[in-house]
């Protein structure tokens, strides 16, 4: 409690002096308003100030990446997991050397004695396919010590076909179907081989997806109507491909052949050039490159030449609208992009090769977009095999891309052929199941390698070849070589 | 002895405790006693002729009337009534039970002053309120003796009133090209339900007369996902009015605007294909008649297997199946007995 003097010398001063003394002592004006207070700067945060822990107590750290081990393995360099992803292993050195392996020969394809036969790729082949990307990830080519595919009918058939446009000079077009693992993409590079093997000039779109995801860069084609385009760097690499797969050792035709006609090219040719130098031309300038594949076809058409194997793998994805865009920002049709055309043409029918060839089509199940068009196509052409007056109606109410449907006019229209008369131009390869003798001839070479560690008796081959699906050879082979126990 | 409240209770069970049912049976004897069966007995002799299942004779359908209306009659609700009525008024006193009360100078006519109870209030039929005194059954015990009356009352339904419908039975007539309409309703047996004045109609369009191919294909594109192409059929139902009346109207007015429009329209879509994308057929997969074990087939396949085992039996004599596991063991490097090591000096501690 204050002492009483403390009022009693307020009364002592003066009323000025008083008032000054007031406001000293009531600094603080205390207004009724609150909005002062209330639209102040936010205080900043006072940090609280807490005592670190005990030694020896546990705390809780929510916080993120305080305490997370990092890994300090060394992460792989730009590229590695692609080309591992990417890699081709054709050997397997802890296989055994079948010793009754015969290598493929020309007399091989052109004869049916072959038939159920594993035979052996020769090894300048396998360089060529390898340069022609027709070896794929997921076949099962690193678990033997050699390349060597089994001679089963569709691969006799597809002989057939070859022996026919080689003799005949026709231009003789298929399409492989069939389920999924039932050997179209092995059997479109058996037909490679064989091509390799009777010395054709191979000309392969390994995946069709890769032209038409728009990878690869694109420009229209000048004086096209309606217009084209061109992707020169996809161009260049295929020309590579086309030079390095057709110039093995023994068969140097495109050293040897020299460029006959006059090409009007962007690029200066050297004079008596050769294919090949005309190829490496194409190569080292992309943008010339349109204009040297044309000059390359255009002397592969000319009388004399060897026939020419033209082939696709994945065919469904150039079966629709690519991702490319157009001026108008408007999808490009892959029947746009030049190189699809070039090859639409010949699989069309629209154009044909003169000194004869087979166009080969694959189609995939593991990865292909939906194609109502080539579906029916297929579907029609197998059905009219069964039986002719059986054939099954477009479904008008399916979303119908009509410039498939008119490439596929001579697999799907009233008036095809039905194979009466001989080889038909255009028709269906339908991949299969193996028969018995086939399935126990590859498991036969399954055990020689190694990989089957069993008596291949006729019970056992009946056992896997039921268990793949009548004869699978992509189940079969999981059957016995690759989910062995 | 017994008192004046002793007799009430004797009178009160001998009261019903619940209204008599409706379908008592009739308290006169008939003259004539209807069988259990309703199979019409058949006369001895050459008069099979006349009990043709379709139309009985004219005497037997006479008697099945009168029958009929006699058996209705006695459920006439005023001869009900008036059973009732004698029933309750005929309860005389039996001897048993009253045989002392009767000889009881206490027994005593008194007029019943209670006033109309809980019960009666409104509804004078039900009487006034009973004594209660405490030796009734529990609600329990009535709703199982009410369970039972229940189903007695249904067991006599079916006994005596049941078999009479057989009466009422028409025989089947197959629809003729005249009626190719055929009308479903539904009835929930008096009770209500929404989907009461549901029409729903079927008919196939082949069945409409004087329609040309072409028409006839013009109605089933008209008549769009209501045609089914596995049956042939159209079908297609209203219930948007009150009454079956009404909904049976509007389909048929419906019906007879597409056929109009088939037959009379100018286009006749003919550009415009079938569109059966709603109707998916439903597979049906058959055993293979290839695949059944006939004897002959068992036979062909016991020769094949023989064979089978023949030819692996010559191929392993000549020229030696192919054994996976016998092959990796022949081909790999055959492994060294390892040499046992001796020490060159000798082993070690040994004498100087």
């Amino acid at each position: 409690m204050p002492p009483s003097t403390c009022l009693w010398t307020l009364t002592q001063r003066s009323p000025e002096t008083a008032v000054r003394f007031l406001s000293k002592i009531h600094p603080q004006v205390v207004y009724f308003s609150t909005s002062q207070a209330r639209y102040a700067n936010p205080s900043p945060k006072k940090k609280t100030m807490t005592a670190a822990p005990k030694r020896g107590t546990k705390t809780l750290n929510t916080k993120k990446g305080r305490s997370a081990a990092q890994d300090t393995g060394k992460r792989p360099a730009p590229g590695d997991r692609k080309q591992a992803r990417k890699r081709i292993v054709l050997t397997n050195d802890n296989a055994l050397a079948v010793a009754s392996l015969k290598d493929m020969d020309k007399a091989d394809t052109t004869s049916e004695t072959s038939q159920g036969q594993v035979l052996g790729i020769p090894e300048a082949t396998v360089d060529a396919l390898r340069a022609v990307e027709a070896f794929k990830t997921t076949q099962g080519w690193n678990l033997f010590r050699r390349p060597a595919t089994l001679m089963r009918k569709e691969t006799i058939e597809l002989a057939k076909v070859m022996n026919e446009a080689e003799g005949q000079k026709r231009t003789l077009r298929r399409i492989l179907s069939g389920e999924r693992l039932s050997g179209k993409s092995t059997l479109l590079l058996q037909a490679l081989s064989m091509a390799f093997v009777r010395e054709w000039v191979v000309i392969n779109l390994p995946e069709a997806q890769d032209i038409v995801n728009a990878h690869t860069e694109y420009a229209p084609l000048p004086d096209s109507q309606p217009t084209q385009y061109t992707q020169d760097t996809y161009m260049a690499n295929l020309l590579g491909q086309i030079l390095k797969a057709n110039s093995s050792a023994s068969n140097p035709f495109l050293a040897k052949t020299q460029v006959t006609a006059n090409h009007t090219l962007p690029v200066a040719l050297p004079a008596n050039a050769s294919l090949k130098q005309l190829i490496e031309v194409g190569i080292v300038s992309p943008e010339a490159s349109w204009p040297v594949f044309l000059a390359l076809w255009r002397e592969l058409t000319q009388p004399g030449r060897p026939p020419i194997m033209l082939a696709i793998d994945g065919t469904a994805h150039v079966m629709k609208e690519s991702d490319y865009l157009n001026a108008q920002v408007k999808p490009i049709h892959s029947f746009d992009l030049a190189i699809v055309r070039h090859f639409i043409d010949h699989l069309s029918g629209a154009k044909s090769l003169p000194n004869g060839g087979v166009v080969l089509a694959a189609t995939s199940q593991s990865n292909a977009p939906k194609t109502p068009a080539l579906d029916f196509s297929i579907e029609v052409a197998e059905a009219r095999r069964v039986n002719p007056n059986n054939i099954p109606r477009w479904n008008p109410y399916k979303n119908i891309d009509p410039r498939v449907m008119e490439a596929f006019k001579d697999l799907h229209s009233p008036t095809a052929e039905n194979g009466a008369g001989g080889v038909n131009a255009m028709d269906v390869i339908k991949v299969g199941g193996l028969s018995k003798d086939e399935a126990r001839s590859i498991m036969e070479y399954y055990a020689e390698s190694g990989m089957l560690r069993a008596k291949v008796d006729d019970g056992f081959v009946t056992e896997k070849w039921s268990l793949a699906g009548m004869g699978n050879i992509g189940e079969l082979e999981r059957a016995s070589v690759r989910f062995r126990i | 002895m017994a008192s004046i409240s002793r007799c009430y209770v004797l009178l009160s069970r001998r009261c019903p405790l619940r209204p008599p049912s409706p379908y008592v049976a009739p308290k006169y004897t008939p003259q004539w006693q209807r069988p259990f069966s309703t199979t019409p007995s058949r006369a001895a002799g050459g008069s099979e002729d006349a009990f043709t299942p379709g139309k009985p004779p004219q005497t037997e359908g006479a008697a099945a009337l009168r029958s009929l209306v006699e058996d209705l009659k006695a459920l006439d609700p005023d001869v009900i009534e008036d059973a009732i009525r004698k029933g309750r008024d005929g309860i005389a006193w039996t001897n048993t039970d009253t045989n002392e009360i009767d000889n009881d100078e206490w027994a005593i006519q008194e007029e019943d002053t209670r006033r109309v109870g809980f019960w009666g209030e409104g509804e004078e039929s039900l009487g006034k309120d009973e004594d209660y005194y405490g030796d009734d059954l529990t609600s329990l015990g009535h709703g199982e003796l009410e369970q039972h009356r229940e189903l007695r009352e249904y067991a006599r339904l079916i006994a005596w009133e049941l078999p009479l419908l057989h009466q009422l039975a028409r025989p089947f007539e197959l629809p003729t090209a005249a009626t190719p309409f055929r009308f479903r309703y539904t009835s929930y047996l008096s009770e209500s339900h929404p989907a009461i004045n549901k029409v729903v109609v079927e008919f196939s369009p082949s069945d409409m007369p004087n329609l040309s191919p072409a028409q006839r294909a013009k109605l089933i594109k008209l008549a769009g996902v209501r045609y089914n192409p596995s049956s042939d059929i159209i079908k297609m139902s209203c219930e948007q009015f009150d009454t079956q009346a009404q909904n049976k109207r509007f389909l048929g007015e419906t019906i007879a605007a597409l056929l109009k429009e088939a037959e009379h329209g100018k286009d006749l879509f003919e550009d415009v294909p079938f569109d059966f994308r709603h109707h998916k057929p439903k597979v049906r997969h058959e055993f293979p008649k290839e695949w059944i074990l006939t004897e002959e087939r068992k036979k062909y396949l016991e020769e094949k297997r023989a064979q089978t085992l023949q030819l692996e039996e010559r191929k392993a004599n000549n020229e030696g199946l192919v054994d996976g596991k016998l092959i990796v063991e022949t081909s790999l490097p055959a492994r060294m007995p390892e040499p046992d090591m001796a020490m060159v000096g000798g082993p070690r501690g040994g004498r100087l």
